[in-house]
């Protein structure tokens, strides 16, 4: 747990510490003021979506961030994910859940006047209140045999603080297309009262820490 | 899309390059240490999950080992332990049965054979822990009946049996 706060201020600290080299450059071509609102982008997940080709989990997002002067982006964002894995020895998981998350980007650095393609890093809490369900458990190398078990009522809530790092960039008109570094770790979990949950949504595989890539395709409201 | 979405990324980046340069360096240089360091491969918890005994004199006031000492479940070919001197035994409870019952046979001098029986009653529960580790059983412990026959009486000092270690023992068996 320690090194993995560790990683997270170390990776917080480095992008500080960027910042301000390219605030610095900014201020010799006399930046412009920009105003508070700067517009609210919708974004869709398409890769959760297309993992079901390809991955045990697959799931659905929609975030929102509002751009208040180019500089700060406060960032909600909801999803569902669903999980569904037989392990080699026949043990088969399912989970399904909501997550939410909340959290702010910093651009890094913009280009144009509301900052249409952006490179940003960011900082994010989320949660995940789920269900889920391990069939055909085995426990082996007891004295008196093997044995075989199901837990089929699982609850558990999770929470974890994740670091972004990330581009969006403008493709035509109010469409933009993004990506993001996701680099996270569990801060508190509530277990099921057998187990500990092999997935949670909108964070992964419950391993300390995690990482994964997401993809975006936004929309820019009119207003 | 991905090609779409990778050339306007280049692009985006290019025209971004001078302030970010050094952002992305460092970002690389972290993301490879953070991709190294995600390698949570293997099982590194104790998955043993054990009732611990330890042999104590009637009044408890000290430790004892016993001599030439063999245990095996009953119903079970199987030796857990084959004629050891042992001052304390772990032992599987079944998890398929709310009793075990382990044989405890001691030979004495002149190879004569004492022998007790220890009944454990006990509740189940599984556990799952994770893939890589997979599953195992914690027991609650309700009773520790012995016959008499060597040891006088148990004592449960910790009902709770999983696989955390203990400073302790889950029973007393007094001799």
């Amino acid at each position: 747990m320690s090194s993995s706060i560790y990683k997270i201020l170390a990776f917080s600290f480095l992008v500080m510490a960027v910042s301000p080299a390219a605030a610095k450059d900014d201020k010799k071509k006399e930046k412009p003021d920009y105003t508070l609102y700067q517009g609210i982008q919708i974004g869709i997940g398409i890769s959760e979506p297309a993992k079901a080709l390809f991955s045990d989990s697959w799931g659905a997002s929609v975030k929102a961030d509002i751009n208040l002067k180019n500089k700060y982006l406060p960032t909600i964002e909801t999803g569902i994910a669903i999980y569904d894995k037989t392990s080699d020895l026949g043990t088969r998981f399912t989970s399904t859940g909501q997550y939410f998350k909340v959290g702010v980007n910093l651009p890094i650095s913009f280009h144009g006047d509301k900052a249409e393609d952006i490179l940003f890093a960011g900082l994010h809490y989320g949660m995940s209140a789920f269900s889920y369900k391990l069939e055909g458990l085995t426990y082996a190398g007891n004295y008196w045999g093997d044995s075989q078990t199901s837990v089929l009522d699982e609850n558990a809530f999770a929470g974890w603080v994740g670091v972004d790092a990330g581009v969006r960039v403008k493709v035509a008109g109010p469409i933009s297309l993004g990506w993001s570094f996701q680099y996270k770790s569990i801060l508190h979990i509530k277990t099921g009262d057998n187990s500990n949950p092999p997935y949670i949504p909108g964070y992964g595989s419950y391993v300390k820490p995690n990482a994964g890539i997401v993809a975006h395709l936004y929309y820019r409201l009119p207003f | 899309m991905p090609v779409t979405l990778l050339n306007e990324t280049i692009i985006s980046l290019r025209k971004m390059y001078k302030r970010s340069g050094c952002f992305l360096s460092l970002a690389l240089l972290l993301l490879a240490s953070i991709l190294a360091s995600c390698n949570n491969s293997g099982c590194y918890d104790k998955m043993d999950v054990k009732v611990k005994c330890s042999f104590y004199s009637l009044d408890s006031a000290y430790a004892v080992t016993i001599d030439s000492v063999s245990v095996w479940g009953v119903g079970s070919d199987s030796l857990v332990y084959k004629n050891k001197n042992l001052s304390e035994i772990s032992l599987d409870l079944d998890p398929n049965s709310s009793e075990t019952r382990y044989v405890f046979q001691v030979i004495g001098s002149g190879g004569y054979k004492f022998m007790d029986t220890i009944t454990f009653k006990h509740v189940n529960k599984p556990w799952y822990q994770s893939a890589e580790c997979g599953c195992m059983v914690f027991n609650t412990l309700d009773t520790c009946l012995t016959t008499g026959s060597i040891f006088q009486s148990a004592t449960i000092l910790e009902k709770e049996i999983t696989n955390t270690e203990i400073e302790t023992e889950h029973v007393i068996l007094n001799i």
